[in-house]
């Protein structure tokens, strides 16, 4: 790979990578197995750059490299407990791809949510994805249990669904 | 908002608990068939899935901008990488949200400066990015150095803490700890300026130069990490093969499988110290 090819590559994976890292996440839960997935989605993406077609997404194509190292990933570790079948996994990376259209709205849509999160609310959100703890620590810090922590940050990711989605429909209406 | 009553959807829930890793064997299997229903139910996962990435990298990034803000650069001291839980590990991902517009802003600055660089010259790529902790932070911006991102021969990196693999087109594999500093310097040759830097180097990948202030260290076919807390002085442990560290000015010494010195370059001076096999660089800390 040259240097005007690497550059490109480089400009490409950075746009992509927190979908792909969303997909991989998606279907291999375990955090070190998911990173090692996407660390040889990295390798496959660049060996195989030269038959990317640049009329099409690139997310989208990567995608595409990404199911096979998920698959490939899986039947290396046939004895694990895999929740969902090579069916489910297909569906999922094709509706990842119809979905890379909608990234950036549904990215700007969850910024202007998350604006209006406050309180107890913004703390759980802290609390579980800033600071990394789990539903028994979060309950600790906040005085709850670790059921009520649960129940408060399903509600909130609840809330901030509806309010996505609001918000899209709201840009889908004026678009038209 | 405040809409945080009442009793969530019970699907939401299934999603919640997969993507906090919390979903049992029966509800899991209740999900799968559900999702194989129906596209449109794929299509409800995806987004759950996606919407659970995108908090990670927002919040992360809130904490990283809020850090930055409230301390001032020639403040800020390192801090060293601590146990981290697995799902503090998830807040790996990363992003360009439009929430963060200094992380965005920050992001083209980055992007523009490459492109900059490239208009003028083109360095040969000499190594990618394989692998970051979840607590590794730059003085630059951290998505110049995602997982996958390919860097030019040149590029310095300056990690403020936690641990980055990278692998060199040659396949030796180094994680860099912070705080460090480093530059790759060619396929098979880093500069470390400070920090620990520890490195797995294949057979036919025998040779890497690690260029130190004091010297260089020359791996004979080796794994080892290399420790350079001062300009004057580096630690190196010796975990397989052997190691040669050449003084600048000095005679070269050569370091065993199984063993470990201290390099005073001030005085000139190698001592032995207790081998730690634990010293052994991996990405998990």
């Amino acid at each position: 790979m040259d240097g005007a090819t690497a550059e490109r590559f480089t400009l490409l994976w950075i746009a992509a990578q927190p979908t792909l890292a969303a997909f991989v996440h998606s279907l291999v839960p375990e955090f070190q197995q998911a990173e090692e997935v996407l660390q040889r989605v990295a390798v496959a993406l660049v060996r195989k750059f030269d038959q990317y077609d640049s009329t099409r997404p690139f997310a989208a194509w990567a995608i595409g490299v990404a199911k096979y190292e998920v698959l490939y990933f899986r039947r290396e570790r046939a004895s694990d407990r895999h929740l969902f079948n090579d069916e489910l996994v297909d569906q999922v990376a094709l509706s990842y791809q119809c979905f890379v259209e909608d990234v950036d709205p549904f990215r700007e849509a969850l910024g202007r949510c998350m604006e209006q999160i406050e309180g107890k609310a913004r703390r759980a959100l802290e609390l579980r994805y800033s600071k990394g703890l789990n539903m028994s620590a979060v309950g600790r810090e906040m005085e709850l249990t670790p059921g009520a922590a649960r129940m408060l940050l399903c509600r909130v990711r609840q809330v901030l669904r509806t309010c996505i989605e609001q918000r899209l429909g709201e840009a889908r209406r004026a678009a038209k | 908002m405040s809409r945080l009553t009442g009793n969530p959807d019970p699907l939401d829930r299934f999603f919640d608990d997969y993507v906090d890793g919390v979903l049992g064997a029966e509800d899991g299997d209740i999900l799968s068939k559900w999702l194989l229903a129906s596209p449109a139910n794929v299509d409800r996962f995806v987004r759950e899935s996606f919407l659970h990435s995108q908090l990670f990298q927002i919040m992360r990034r809130s904490e990283i901008h809020a850090e930055a803000m409230a301390t001032p650069p020639s403040a800020r001291a390192p801090q060293s990488a601590g146990p981290r839980s697995r799902a503090d590990s998830k807040s790996r991902f990363r992003l360009r949200s439009p929430a963060t517009v200094a992380g965005f802003a920050a992001l083209l600055v980055a992007v523009g400066a490459m492109l900059l660089a490239y208009r003028f010259s083109s360095p040969a790529t000499v190594a990618q990015v394989s692998g970051l902790s979840a607590d590794a932070s730059f003085e630059q911006t951290r998505d110049a150095f995602n997982v996958g991102a390919l860097l030019p021969q040149g590029r310095a990196i300056s990690l403020r803490r936690g641990r980055l693999l990278a692998t060199l087109v040659s396949g030796t594999r180094v994680v860099l700890e912070g705080p460090a500093e480093v530059e790759f310097t060619d396929q098979n040759e880093l500069r470390l300026v400070r920090g620990r830097l520890g490195a797995d180097i294949p057979t036919h990948a025998t040779g890497l130069l690690v260029r130190m202030p004091m010297g260089d260290v020359v791996d004979l076919g080796t794994a080892f990490t290399l420790d350079l807390p001062s300009e004057t002085t580096c630690r190196i442990q010796v975990f397989k093969g052997m190691v040669e560290l050449r003084p600048s000015r000095g005679r070269p010494v050569r370091i065993a499988e199984g063993t470990a010195i201290s390099y005073d370059a001030v005085n000139d001076r190698e001592m032995q110290i207790p081998y730690q096999p634990e010293e052994r660089l991996s990405l998990l800390p």
